[in-house]
């Protein structure tokens, strides 16, 4: 490849990179001569170790490539059709009628129909652990002609799209004699509809290879050819991009870190993307059900004590701004504008004394009215890069107002185990990805006690806002309720 | 024949060991918090059922009580079977077919030409060790053993791959590839782990060297007058041996498992970076083959060890040294 026509995806984007909106980052490169077959190659530090989808949840993302769902985000964040042309909601969202699209084959040239989606629905939500999650109100999937599929739902579920992006469609002919999908690796297991056919994977290389659907349904692809050059460290990929080894990087749910920013915007031969992110980087998560982390005075002077333009310019290279309140994030059509997030040291130490929190034996810490000393542990996700450093920065400064920290780095197995199953944690430091806060009641979903709940809230206004949101197939009445959801907790 | 029982009580002692490393190899992979089903499920799905963790729990035998669980393994052990891997979705069998060449492939001539290297430098450090040229060629080695071994092959990618081109970036070579292509990927990660190697090793011969200088055989061997090779090679070297031995075989055991750092440095799937991400993975079958494999590569290669050094020492064969 004489030149390069690099796309790197800087900070925070999230929506058209992320694994649920399909092949369409491949669009982000393109400046080579049509005539000449064009291979993009891409580096990602992605730990992906096999090429079966199922068992393998980052090789399941490169293969948005090659399977084409049956519907997917558009840059906006908004779902659209893909093989699903379009689709009714009846019963007040209790049943959902796919129409799907009539040209749609499978990469050995037989045609996709509706009997392929019904039993890809049916199938992966009896086999595949993840969607036991995704599709858990599933009732069954229905052929209604070649074209048409009746899904029938638990109960009624206004937002089904949002999980019906992440819905693998798969060939009948092939899955249908495979009993255990976490295991199969046949040569036929990567068989998909969409404009890529996988062809290879070597271990030894770390090289994944799809190449152009000759017969895609909407035209062979533009990139002839697609390679994932797999890296475990970002410093080589980094040195890979500038000397041209590769086109562009990507990882699910991050862009490139901040701080090599610097390091690349100097070449000449890369260019650059800016794009919000649609998830939240970083967030300072409590306990809502200890004290004192239930109090909502006591949030609020940690959020006074919390220098946010210091974590802009330390930890995001000056690619960020600082937060509104709320959970929100700006570039949302559902965002609405709350004060800015402010340090204010006296007006934390304030709020703290308010709430009792004082230094009653002179020792430089607050304590509880008993006399003992708060000290707020913090778990810190060793997997993501930026919450080491933005963990020493937000130690620092609630030491700065009296509140004693204690940081714990966790792995990814344990930060779950605590998080999710033992819910035995007082604070910690993760993000929240683009589709996260699209799945079940949005936002809220990170939220409430009832779902992924990370903060364990169950005030009852909270929840009713929830139900309401999880209703309505008003976008109109969806964006009111977004915008009053974080009120009951600020 | 207080040969033979010297090998039995040898070999008892080492099987204790086997049991104790599968045992631990077995449980310290358990104890740790974290789920393999968790991983399973990915990183986009949290409000998981009981039932369903219970049921997915159920599918890979992590339902049954531990001593069944543990009783399963030992019996798929002595049939030469590994298991299968959760994370990926393959019989560990088939992975370590691929990673195991890739690991050695990188470990072995390095840790060969570590040792060697290491050895030579070692004895010449180590005699006569007040000697200003001795005493620079240690500070360097010291120096040279304290820097991160990931920054040091940071900067070799920096410097022979991003600014001079001469080699490739990352990854393993393709086991297709040809002889300058397989060359060039091997180059700096091998050298990089030569060099701690060699470095390592230095210091520890230097330190067996200056124990046994000041022996009086080796003044009697000076005073006779012998050529320089001579007298290393028979009097300085040959005392050494065993204890030389001894670190040779735990560095011969520890190729199995790898070079992480190094492994993740240049992405080269080796059986560090395997482990790395087993333990991500809390993938139990995985780790425990890894660790039994090494453990066993280990304790084999220690009892050989000791085997040899009898044989290069005879005052390991009397009847007064048995363990």
């Amino acid at each position: 490849m004489s030149k390069r026509s690099l796309a790197i995806i800087i900070v925070a984007v999230l929506l058209v990179v992320s694994g649920v909106c399909g092949y369409h980052y491949v669009m982000l490169s393109g400046r080579q001569k049509s005539t000449e077959p064009t291979t993009l190659r891409i580096g990602t530090t992605m730990p992906i170790r096999t090429d079966n989808m199922f068992a393998d949840y980052y090789f399941g993302i490169v293969t948005s490539l090659s399977h084409d769902r049956l519907m997917r985000l558009d840059a906006k964040g908004r779902v659209i059709p893909e093989l699903a042309e379009n689709w009714e909601v009846k019963e007040e969202g209790k049943v959902w009628i796919l129409h799907l699209v009539k040209n749609a084959t499978w990469h050995d040239g037989k045609p996709l129909t509706a009997e392929d989606v019904a039993f890809s629905i049916n199938y992966l939500l009896e086999k595949v652990p993840v969607y036991k999650f995704h599709l858990r109100l599933v009732e069954r999937a229905e052929v209604v002609d070649d074209y048409t599929v009746k899904i029938s739902l638990k109960e009624p579920w206004a937002r089904f799209t949002v999980n019906l992006l992440v819905v693998r469609v798969i060939p009948k002919h092939v899955w249908e004699k495979v009993d255990e999908p976490l295991k199969y690796h046949g040569e036929d297991a990567n068989i998909g509809s969409g404009p890529y056919v996988y062809k290879s994977f070597d271990e030894a290389t770390g090289t994944i290879v799809f190449e152009a659907n000759q017969n895609y349904r909407l035209g062979k692809p533009k990139v002839d050819k697609v390679t994932f050059k797999l890296y475990k460290s970002t410093e080589a990929m980094i040195m890979a991009l500038k000397r041209g080894d590769i086109d562009t990087v990507y990882h699910y749910a991050r862009g490139v870190e901040p701080l090599y920013v610097p390091v690349l915007i100097e070449d000449p031969n890369i260019d650059f993307m800016i794009k919000p992110n649609l998830g939240v980087d970083n967030n300072l998560w409590f306990n809502t059900k200890l004290y004192p982390y239930n109090l909502t005075e006591f949030r609020q002077a940690v959020s006074y004590a919390l220098n946010y333009r210091d974590y802009v310019n330390s930890i995001m290279a000056g690619y960020a701004e600082v937060p509104n309140a709320g959970f929100v994030p700006k570039g949302w059509s559902y965002f609405k504008e709350t004060r800015k997030l402010e340090t204010n040291l006296e007006k934390a130490c304030a709020m703290l004394d308010a709430v009792g929190l004082r230094d009653l034996n002179g020792d430089g810490w607050r304590d509880f009215s008993n006399g003992t000393t708060l000290t707020i542990p913090i778990l810190v996700r060793t997997d993501l890069p930026e919450a080491g450093r933005l963990a020493e920065l937000v130690k620092r400064d609630l030491e700065s107002v009296g509140l004693k920290v204690d940081l714990i780095p966790v792995d990814p197995p344990t930060f779950r185990q605590r998080i999710d199953i033992n819910k035995d944690f007082h604070a910690f430091i993760s993000r929240t990805t683009m589709w996260g806060m699209m799945m079940w009641a949005g936002y809220g979903t990170y939220v409430d006690a009832r779902n992924i709940g990370w903060s364990l809230v169950d005030d009852k206004e909270f929840q009713t806002i929830v139900d309401e949101m999880l209703k309505t197939t008003s976008e109109e009445e969806y964006r009111n309720l977004a915008h009053k959801l974080p009120r009951p907790i600020r | 024949m207080p040969k033979l029982e010297s090998i039995a009580a040898k070999a008892s002692r080492y099987l204790t060991t086997v049991f104790v490393i599968l045992l631990l190899n077995f449980l310290i992979p358990r104890l740790a918090p974290g789920d393999p089903i968790l991983y399973l499920l990915g990183e986009d799905v949290y409000d998981v059922s009981p039932e369903i963790i219970e049921e997915l729990r159920a599918e890979y035998g992590l339902d049954k009580p531990l001593y069944t669980q543990f009783a399963l393994y030992l019996l798929r052990l002595l049939n030469g079977d590994f298991g299968y891997s959760f994370s990926f979705g393959k019989p560990i069998l088939e992975i370590l077919s691929v990673r195991v060449p890739l690991t050695l492939l990188l470990t072995v001539p390095s840790t060969l030409i570590g040792i060697l290297l290491g050895v030579y430098l070692g004895a010449i450090a180590g005699w006569r060790s007040h000697k200003f040229s001795r005493k620079v060629l240690s500070g360097t080695m010291i120096a040279v053993y304290s820097i991160p071994p990931y920054w040091f092959a940071m900067i070799l990618l920096l410097i022979f791959s991003l600014h001079l081109k001469l080699f490739p970036i990352g990854g393993a070579p393709s086991f297709d590839a040809d002889l300058f292509d397989f060359l060039s990927h091997m180059f700096l990660p091998t050298l990089t782990i030569t060099v701690f190697t060699a470095a390592y090793n230095t210091l520890i011969m230097r330190g067996i060297i200056l124990g046994v200088s000041n022996e009086p055989f080796i003044i009697t061997a000076l005073s006779k007058g012998l050529r320089k090779t001579a007298f290393l090679n028979r009097h300085l070297l040959r005392p050494s041996l065993p204890a030389l031995l001894a670190i040779t075989a735990i560095e011969f055991g520890f190729t199995f498992s790898g070079a992480l750092l190094v492994e993740i440095a240049f992405s080269w799937p080796g059986m560090g970076l395997m482990l790395w991400e087993a333990v991500l993975a809390r993938d139990y079958p995985l780790i425990q083959a890894i660790f039994t494999i090494s453990s066993l590569i280990v304790v084999s290669a220690n009892l050989l060890a000791d085997m040899l050094c009898m044989v290069v020492d005879p005052r390991l064969r009397s009847s007064h040294a048995q363990p």
